[in-house]
Protein backbone atom coordinates (compact mmCIF):
# COMPACT_ATOMS: atom_id res chain seq x y z
CA UNK A 1 0.00 0.00 0.00
CA UNK A 2 0.83 3.68 -0.46
CA UNK A 3 0.27 6.65 1.04
CA UNK A 4 -0.37 10.17 -1.32
CA UNK A 5 -0.72 13.03 1.07
CA UNK A 6 -3.08 16.04 -0.70
CA UNK A 7 -2.07 20.10 -0.43
CA UNK A 8 -4.25 20.28 2.37
CA UNK A 9 -2.88 17.46 3.94
CA UNK A 10 -5.18 14.44 4.08
CA UNK A 11 -3.26 11.32 3.51
CA UNK A 12 -5.00 8.70 1.27
CA UNK A 13 -4.18 4.89 1.61
CA UNK A 14 -4.03 3.36 -2.07
CA UNK A 15 -2.83 -0.04 -3.56
CA UNK A 16 0.60 0.33 -5.26
CA UNK A 17 -0.53 -0.82 -8.26
CA UNK A 18 -3.19 1.79 -8.06
CA UNK A 19 -1.37 4.64 -7.42
CA UNK A 20 1.05 3.72 -10.35
CA UNK A 21 -1.12 4.74 -12.65
CA UNK A 22 0.44 8.07 -12.21
CA UNK A 23 3.62 7.88 -13.66
CA UNK A 24 5.08 10.70 -11.25
CA UNK A 25 4.28 8.59 -8.22
CA UNK A 26 5.47 5.35 -10.17
CA UNK A 27 8.63 7.23 -10.64
CA UNK A 28 8.70 8.87 -6.92
CA UNK A 29 8.12 5.16 -5.55
CA UNK A 30 11.24 4.25 -7.85
CA UNK A 31 13.58 6.76 -6.38
CA UNK A 32 12.40 6.58 -2.58
CA UNK A 33 12.16 2.38 -2.75
CA UNK A 34 10.47 1.02 0.21
CA UNK A 35 9.19 3.81 2.53
CA UNK A 36 6.17 4.00 4.56
CA UNK A 37 6.10 8.21 4.38
CA UNK A 38 3.45 9.58 2.67
CA UNK A 39 3.82 11.28 -1.06
CA UNK A 40 3.21 15.02 -1.11
CA UNK A 41 1.32 15.80 -3.50
CA UNK A 42 1.24 19.61 -3.01
CA UNK A 43 -0.91 20.47 -5.98
CA UNK A 44 -3.69 18.37 -5.80
CA UNK A 45 -6.26 18.80 -2.94
CA UNK A 46 -8.06 16.22 -1.34
CA UNK A 47 -11.26 16.92 -3.12
CA UNK A 48 -9.60 16.22 -6.88
CA UNK A 49 -7.08 13.57 -5.28
CA UNK A 50 -9.78 11.12 -4.06
CA UNK A 51 -11.63 11.81 -7.81
CA UNK A 52 -8.44 10.60 -9.43
CA UNK A 53 -7.71 7.48 -7.00
CA UNK A 54 -11.70 6.41 -7.89
CA UNK A 55 -10.25 6.82 -11.51
CA UNK A 56 -7.43 5.35 -10.88
CA UNK A 57 -9.14 2.23 -8.71
CA UNK A 58 -11.71 2.02 -11.66
CA UNK A 59 -9.04 1.64 -14.16
CA UNK A 60 -6.58 -0.24 -12.43
CA UNK A 61 -6.56 -3.24 -14.80
CA UNK A 62 -6.45 -1.52 -18.37
CA UNK A 63 -3.70 -2.74 -20.52
CA UNK A 64 -0.66 0.52 -20.33
CA UNK A 65 -0.88 0.65 -24.77
CA UNK A 66 -4.11 2.31 -24.33
CA UNK A 67 -2.32 5.00 -23.25
CA UNK A 68 -0.72 5.58 -26.46
CA UNK A 69 -1.82 8.36 -28.77
CA UNK A 70 -3.40 7.65 -31.64
CA UNK A 71 -4.24 10.74 -34.16
CA UNK A 72 -7.85 9.93 -35.24
CA UNK A 73 -10.13 12.47 -35.13
CA UNK A 74 -13.04 9.84 -34.80
CA UNK A 75 -12.01 9.51 -31.83
CA UNK A 76 -13.67 12.22 -30.22
CA UNK A 77 -17.12 11.01 -28.63
CA UNK A 78 -15.42 8.08 -28.10
CA UNK A 79 -15.85 8.69 -24.39
CA UNK A 80 -16.15 5.41 -22.15
CA UNK A 81 -19.81 5.24 -20.40
CA UNK A 82 -17.80 5.25 -17.15
CA UNK A 83 -15.54 7.91 -17.90
CA UNK A 84 -18.30 10.09 -19.46
CA UNK A 85 -20.11 10.06 -16.18
CA UNK A 86 -17.45 10.50 -14.13
CA UNK A 87 -16.90 13.64 -15.85
CA UNK A 88 -19.90 14.63 -15.19
CA UNK A 89 -18.64 17.30 -12.74
CA UNK A 90 -18.98 21.30 -12.72
CA UNK A 91 -16.77 23.08 -14.82
CA UNK A 92 -14.24 24.25 -11.89
CA UNK A 93 -13.83 20.64 -10.88
CA UNK A 94 -13.59 19.28 -14.55
CA UNK A 95 -10.78 21.11 -15.16
CA UNK A 96 -8.90 20.76 -11.82
CA UNK A 97 -9.30 16.71 -12.61
CA UNK A 98 -7.14 17.98 -15.84
CA UNK A 99 -4.40 19.61 -14.20
CA UNK A 100 -4.04 16.89 -11.57
CA UNK A 101 -3.93 14.43 -14.55
CA UNK A 102 -1.54 16.13 -16.07
CA UNK A 103 0.44 17.15 -13.01
CA UNK A 104 0.41 13.57 -11.70
CA UNK A 105 1.08 12.37 -15.55
CA UNK A 106 -1.76 9.74 -15.79
CA UNK A 107 -1.83 10.62 -19.39
CA UNK A 108 -5.29 8.56 -20.19
CA UNK A 109 -7.14 10.57 -17.45
CA UNK A 110 -5.97 13.43 -19.34
CA UNK A 111 -7.02 12.69 -22.63
CA UNK A 112 -10.95 12.05 -21.25
CA UNK A 113 -10.41 15.30 -19.76
CA UNK A 114 -9.15 16.96 -22.94
CA UNK A 115 -11.81 15.03 -24.81
CA UNK A 116 -14.42 16.29 -22.71
CA UNK A 117 -13.70 20.11 -22.85
CA UNK A 118 -13.20 19.89 -26.38
CA UNK A 119 -16.67 17.63 -26.63
CA UNK A 120 -18.10 21.01 -24.73
CA UNK A 121 -16.74 23.79 -27.66
CA UNK A 122 -17.95 20.94 -30.70
CA UNK A 123 -20.34 22.82 -32.93
CA UNK A 124 -20.84 26.17 -30.58
CA UNK A 125 -20.55 29.52 -32.33
CA UNK A 126 -17.98 32.01 -30.43
CA UNK A 127 -20.58 33.80 -28.78
CA UNK A 128 -21.87 30.08 -27.53
CA UNK A 129 -18.28 29.01 -26.16
CA UNK A 130 -17.55 32.49 -24.10
CA UNK A 131 -20.81 32.07 -22.25
CA UNK A 132 -20.02 28.30 -21.71
CA UNK A 133 -16.28 28.63 -20.10
CA UNK A 134 -17.34 32.38 -18.69
CA UNK A 135 -14.89 34.00 -21.63
CA UNK A 136 -14.46 37.59 -21.85
CA UNK A 137 -14.69 39.35 -24.94
CA UNK A 138 -11.22 40.98 -25.17
CA UNK A 139 -10.76 42.24 -28.79
CA UNK A 140 -11.26 45.81 -30.23
CA UNK A 141 -14.34 47.02 -31.81
CA UNK A 142 -12.76 46.93 -34.93
CA UNK A 143 -11.56 43.48 -34.68
CA UNK A 144 -15.04 42.36 -33.00
CA UNK A 145 -16.73 43.96 -36.00
CA UNK A 146 -14.65 42.22 -39.21
CA UNK A 147 -14.98 38.74 -37.23
CA UNK A 148 -18.86 39.49 -37.54
CA UNK A 149 -19.39 40.74 -40.90
CA UNK A 150 -16.63 38.26 -42.31
CA UNK A 151 -18.96 35.67 -40.52
CA UNK A 152 -22.11 37.16 -41.17
CA UNK A 153 -20.57 37.81 -45.03
CA UNK A 154 -20.07 33.60 -45.53
CA UNK A 155 -23.34 32.93 -43.61
CA UNK A 156 -25.47 34.72 -46.02
CA UNK A 157 -23.84 33.18 -48.70
CA UNK A 158 -24.28 29.84 -47.95
CA UNK A 159 -27.91 30.60 -47.33
CA UNK A 160 -28.67 32.11 -50.80
CA UNK B 1 -16.42 46.44 -17.97
CA UNK B 2 -13.94 44.00 -16.59
CA UNK B 3 -11.75 42.76 -19.19
CA UNK B 4 -9.66 40.33 -17.17
CA UNK B 5 -10.28 36.73 -18.67
CA UNK B 6 -10.92 34.38 -15.48
CA UNK B 7 -12.12 31.85 -17.53
CA UNK B 8 -10.03 28.53 -16.83
CA UNK B 9 -10.23 27.50 -19.90
CA UNK B 10 -8.49 30.63 -21.31
CA UNK B 11 -5.67 30.17 -18.23
CA UNK B 12 -5.24 26.51 -18.41
CA UNK B 13 -1.36 25.79 -19.41
CA UNK B 14 -0.39 25.77 -22.70
CA UNK B 15 0.64 22.07 -23.18
CA UNK B 16 -2.97 21.12 -22.17
CA UNK B 17 -4.51 23.52 -24.32
CA UNK B 18 -2.95 21.99 -26.86
CA UNK B 19 -3.83 18.59 -26.22
CA UNK B 20 -7.04 20.35 -26.09
CA UNK B 21 -6.60 21.42 -29.73
CA UNK B 22 -5.46 18.23 -30.72
CA UNK B 23 -9.32 16.80 -30.22
CA UNK B 24 -11.02 19.12 -32.04
CA UNK B 25 -12.38 19.32 -35.81
CA UNK B 26 -10.51 22.48 -37.60
CA UNK B 27 -14.05 23.81 -37.87
CA UNK B 28 -14.53 24.18 -34.05
CA UNK B 29 -10.87 25.51 -33.98
CA UNK B 30 -11.52 27.99 -36.32
CA UNK B 31 -14.81 29.28 -34.21
CA UNK B 32 -13.01 29.24 -30.74
CA UNK B 33 -9.97 31.41 -32.07
CA UNK B 34 -12.37 34.20 -32.09
CA UNK B 35 -13.61 34.40 -27.88
CA UNK B 36 -10.67 35.90 -26.93
CA UNK B 37 -6.86 37.50 -27.90
CA UNK B 38 -5.36 34.54 -25.28
CA UNK B 39 -7.08 31.69 -26.77
CA UNK B 40 -6.75 32.89 -30.29
CA UNK B 41 -2.40 33.06 -29.76
CA UNK B 42 -2.76 29.64 -28.98
CA UNK B 43 -5.42 28.39 -31.43
CA UNK B 44 -3.51 30.12 -34.48
CA UNK B 45 -0.56 28.14 -34.18
CA UNK B 46 -2.66 24.71 -33.94
CA UNK B 47 -4.84 26.30 -37.06
CA UNK B 48 -1.28 27.13 -38.93
CA UNK B 49 -0.02 23.65 -38.16
CA UNK B 50 -3.47 21.64 -39.20
CA UNK B 51 -3.59 23.71 -42.38
CA UNK B 52 0.26 23.14 -43.41
CA UNK B 53 -0.15 19.14 -42.45
CA UNK B 54 -3.74 19.41 -44.26
CA UNK B 55 -2.47 16.69 -47.08
CA UNK B 56 -0.70 14.53 -44.16
CA UNK B 57 -3.72 13.85 -42.88
CA UNK B 58 -7.29 12.30 -44.51
CA UNK B 59 -10.04 14.42 -44.50
CA UNK B 60 -14.02 13.94 -45.07
CA UNK B 61 -16.02 15.13 -47.98
CA UNK B 62 -17.49 17.58 -45.67
CA UNK B 63 -14.12 19.07 -45.33
CA UNK B 64 -12.88 19.75 -48.71
CA UNK B 65 -13.08 22.77 -50.64
CA UNK B 66 -14.28 22.13 -54.13
CA UNK B 67 -14.23 25.36 -56.60
CA UNK B 68 -15.65 25.37 -60.38
CA UNK B 69 -13.34 26.87 -62.58
CA UNK B 70 -15.12 27.23 -66.20
CA UNK B 71 -17.91 24.49 -64.92
CA UNK B 72 -14.92 22.61 -64.02
CA UNK B 73 -15.38 21.38 -60.54
CA UNK B 74 -11.66 21.09 -58.95
CA UNK B 75 -10.57 20.22 -55.32
CA UNK B 76 -8.84 23.18 -53.20
CA UNK B 77 -6.20 21.88 -51.04
CA UNK B 78 -5.26 23.93 -48.09
CA UNK B 79 -1.47 24.12 -47.81
CA UNK B 80 -0.83 27.64 -45.78
CA UNK B 81 -2.18 29.94 -43.34
CA UNK B 82 -0.71 33.65 -42.51
CA UNK B 83 -1.61 34.31 -38.78
CA UNK B 84 -1.23 37.97 -39.93
CA UNK B 85 -3.90 38.43 -42.66
CA UNK B 86 -5.80 35.26 -41.27
CA UNK B 87 -5.51 33.97 -45.00
CA UNK B 88 -5.91 30.45 -45.89
CA UNK B 89 -3.91 29.74 -49.09
CA UNK B 90 -4.79 26.33 -51.10
CA UNK B 91 -3.22 24.11 -54.32
CA UNK B 92 -5.68 23.70 -56.59
CA UNK B 93 -4.36 20.58 -58.50
CA UNK B 94 -5.70 20.63 -62.03
CA UNK B 95 -4.83 20.05 -65.74
CA UNK B 96 -5.99 23.46 -67.62
CA UNK B 97 -9.63 24.38 -69.09
CA UNK B 98 -9.40 25.07 -72.36
CA UNK B 99 -11.33 28.20 -74.03
CA UNK B 100 -11.44 27.76 -77.89
CA UNK B 101 -13.02 31.27 -79.16
CA UNK B 102 -13.60 31.51 -82.95
CA UNK B 103 -12.56 34.93 -82.62
CA UNK B 104 -10.34 36.76 -80.05
CA UNK B 105 -12.65 38.92 -77.86
CA UNK B 106 -12.59 39.79 -74.57
CA UNK B 107 -14.04 37.09 -72.58
CA UNK B 108 -14.57 36.68 -68.97
CA UNK B 109 -14.93 33.21 -66.96
CA UNK B 110 -16.40 32.39 -63.92
CA UNK B 111 -15.09 30.52 -60.68
CA UNK B 112 -17.12 29.90 -57.99
CA UNK B 113 -16.73 28.23 -54.56
CA UNK B 114 -18.49 24.89 -53.41
CA UNK B 115 -19.59 24.17 -50.38
CA UNK B 116 -20.71 20.87 -49.23
CA UNK B 117 -23.25 21.19 -46.62
CA UNK B 118 -22.90 19.37 -43.33
CA UNK B 119 -26.10 18.07 -42.00
CA UNK B 120 -26.75 14.62 -42.89
CA UNK B 121 -29.39 15.10 -44.59
CA UNK B 122 -28.25 17.06 -46.83
CA UNK B 123 -24.55 15.46 -46.60
CA UNK B 124 -24.40 14.82 -51.12
CA UNK B 125 -25.60 18.22 -51.66
CA UNK B 126 -23.10 21.65 -52.14
CA UNK B 127 -23.65 25.19 -52.53
CA UNK B 128 -22.02 27.98 -54.80
CA UNK B 129 -20.69 30.53 -52.85
CA UNK B 130 -21.27 33.43 -54.86
CA UNK B 131 -18.18 35.57 -54.22
CA UNK B 132 -17.64 37.46 -57.85
CA UNK B 133 -14.54 35.83 -58.88
CA UNK B 134 -14.48 36.44 -62.82
CA UNK B 135 -11.17 36.23 -65.32
CA UNK B 136 -11.19 38.48 -68.01
CA UNK B 137 -9.64 36.96 -71.03
CA UNK B 138 -7.80 39.73 -72.56
CA UNK B 139 -7.04 39.83 -76.68
CA UNK B 140 -4.08 41.52 -75.44
CA UNK B 141 -2.59 38.10 -73.87
CA UNK B 142 0.85 37.42 -75.91
CA UNK B 143 0.51 34.18 -77.94
CA UNK B 144 2.93 31.34 -77.10
CA UNK B 145 3.55 32.32 -74.00
CA UNK B 146 2.34 31.67 -70.19
CA UNK B 147 0.85 34.92 -68.06
CA UNK B 148 0.33 34.64 -64.38
CA UNK B 149 -2.66 36.31 -63.36
CA UNK B 150 -4.37 37.51 -60.37
CA UNK B 151 -8.11 38.00 -59.94
CA UNK B 152 -10.49 38.90 -56.47
CA UNK B 153 -13.86 38.42 -55.50
CA UNK B 154 -15.38 40.04 -52.32
CA UNK B 155 -13.51 38.08 -50.03
CA UNK B 156 -11.36 35.61 -52.02
CA UNK B 157 -8.37 35.49 -53.96
CA UNK B 158 -7.54 33.45 -57.32
CA UNK B 159 -4.05 33.20 -58.64
CA UNK B 160 -3.60 31.49 -62.28
CA UNK B 161 -1.98 31.18 -65.21
CA UNK B 162 -3.25 31.79 -68.96
CA UNK B 163 -1.42 30.07 -71.59
CA UNK B 164 -2.71 31.85 -75.63
CA UNK B 165 -2.24 29.84 -78.35
CA UNK B 166 -3.79 31.00 -81.73
CA UNK B 167 -4.04 28.13 -85.03
CA UNK B 168 -6.17 28.82 -88.39
CA UNK B 169 -7.71 31.52 -86.87
CA UNK B 170 -9.13 30.01 -83.89
CA UNK B 171 -7.90 31.05 -80.89
CA UNK B 172 -7.61 28.73 -77.83
CA UNK B 173 -6.97 29.82 -73.96
CA UNK B 174 -5.78 27.60 -71.14
CA UNK B 175 -6.50 28.49 -67.95
CA UNK B 176 -4.88 27.31 -65.06
CA UNK B 177 -5.97 27.91 -61.40
CA UNK B 178 -2.48 27.48 -59.76
CA UNK B 179 -3.52 29.17 -55.72
CA UNK B 180 -7.43 30.08 -54.19
CA UNK B 181 -7.05 32.47 -51.14
CA UNK B 182 -9.99 32.36 -48.47
CA UNK B 183 -10.64 34.06 -45.40
CA UNK B 184 -10.11 31.79 -42.69
CA UNK B 185 -13.87 31.87 -41.24
CA UNK B 186 -14.67 30.17 -44.72
CA UNK B 187 -13.59 27.06 -42.88
CA UNK B 188 -16.04 27.47 -40.11
CA UNK B 189 -19.15 28.86 -41.91
CA UNK B 190 -20.36 24.87 -43.09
Amino acid sequence: MVQLLSSDNETFTVDKQVAERSILIKNMLEDVGESDAPIPLPNVTAKILKKVIDWCEHHRGDPVSQQEEINDRKRLTEIDEWDQKFMEVDQETLFEIILAANYLDIKPLLDIGCKTVANMIKGKSPEEIRRTFNIVNDFTPEVRQFGIISHCYFLAMLST
Amino acid sequence: MNNHNTSQLSNIPIEVMCMIMQQMEIVDLVRIERTCKQIQHMVLREIQKRIENWSQTSHSADDQLRMLVHLSEQEAKPCKFDPITRKVTCNVPMDPVEIRLCWDHRRQVHCQLLERQRKAQNRDKVKLINDGIVFTLEPSTPVGQTTECFTKGKFCEIDAAVTKEQDCGETMYALKVTALRVPLELLASC
